[in-house]
């Protein structure tokens, strides 16, 4: 599949309704979803005939990407109903197989290993949640037998890079993307902000 | 929910610490279990075998009577054709609509809904 016609169909996918701050819900934008997931297929073929989770999936954008580049086996973890709802009709329409499990993704126990790819957009931490990255992240390595692929702010990459020293896994910035958030809650002052982004790879073999 | 799924789920109640693994699938009604057919890939089930949780699986296909699975995990070289098949179905095509999965600990039972395919395993505050 052709990253325009990825992007095209991730492009048609629901969104959140009624987005929760406490949960940080952002959408990832079709531009950033289809570049991330046709990297990691691509550059590190990683997603064709895997298992891949994707933590804390929200619509399942990146879950879908993932079914639509080829995964054998995807299942997204969510904590938020109303938006599994989302994902729901997204898997759907997309007449999509991936599977949602609905589970505070901190909480999660007992899966280490079970997964080849890890892929996840996580709350950025911000807010009343400092630190929810990184514990996302951390789970996110010890689910995945190969490689796990996340979203961070371009501002949070040396810290990041610390942590996974600390954790004994190696760290590659694979693409710099420009994250569009739109203005979506009422203590945003602009329209929009342009966010510089890094898709993080951690080796996890 | 798949049984590919299924198989990586245990009991969340922070408490709960031995035999919370597999939960146990009660369904809900004779329909709970539908089939989605899909193209086997040989090279996936060969990949998988050694990230499932054998005995589990077993057991939870023998008790659903949804086939014949060996005792043991067969290796991924040398695995019969035949067993290859059932592995396909069940992992892949299985897919458990509406149940409870209760904990296996008797201690606990803690039971968690299937609603539409999806396991809600997020517990009450003081289960955490």
């Amino acid at each position: 599949m052709k990253l325009k016609e990825l992007e095209g169909w991730l492009g048609q996918l629901d969104s959140f309704e009624d987005p929760k701050i406490l949960l940080e819900q952002y959408p990832t934008p079709p531009h950033i979803a289809a570049r991330m997931m046709y990297t990691i297929e691509n550059s590190f073929g990683d997603i064709g005939g895997k298992a891949v989770a994707d933590l804390g999936c929200g619509p399942a954008v990146l879950a879908t990407a993932a079914e639509m580049l080829g995964a054998s086996y995807v299942c997204g973890f969510e904590i938020d109903e109303d938006v599994i709802e989302i994902a729901q009709g997204n898997k759907q329409d997309m007449e999509c197989e991936f599977e949602i499990v609905q589970v505070d993704v901190t909480k999660l126990l007992g899966m280490d290993k079970r997964f080849d790819t890890v892929i996840l957009n996580p709350p950025f931490g911000t807010k009343k949640n400092k630190g929810i990255d990184m514990v996302f992240l951390s789970k996110a390595i010890s689910m995945a037998t190969t490689a796990v692929y996340s979203l961070h702010k371009s501002s949070t990459r040396e810290h990041i890079g610390k942590k996974a020293k600390d954790w004994g896994v190696k760290m590659d910035v694979v693409a710099e993307l420009r994250y569009d958030i739109p203005a979506m809650y009422k203590f945003h002052k602009k329209d929009s902000v342009d966010v510089r982004v890094d898709v993080l790879r951690f080796d996890c073999t | 929910m798949k049984l590919l799924t299924h198989n990586m789920i245990q009991c969340h109640v922070a408490n709960c610490k031995s035999h919370n693994f597999p939960l146990k699938i009660v369904l809900a009604e004779e329909n709970s279990i539908e089939n989605e057919e899909c193209e086997m890939n040989p090279d996936f089930i060969r990949h998988m075998l050694p990230k499932l949780e054998w005995s589990a699986l077993k057991n939870t296909v023998d008790s659903l009577g949804l086939g014949n699975l060996p005792e043991k995990v067969p290796s991924p070289d040398n695995i019969p054709l035949e067993t290859l098949a059932v592995l396909h179905h069940v992992l892949l095509e299985v897919d458990v609509k509406n149940c409870q999965l209760v904990c296996p600990n008797e201690e606990c039972n803690r039971s968690y809904p299937v609603v539409q395919g999806i396991p809600n395993l997020l517990l009450t505050k003081d289960e955490v």
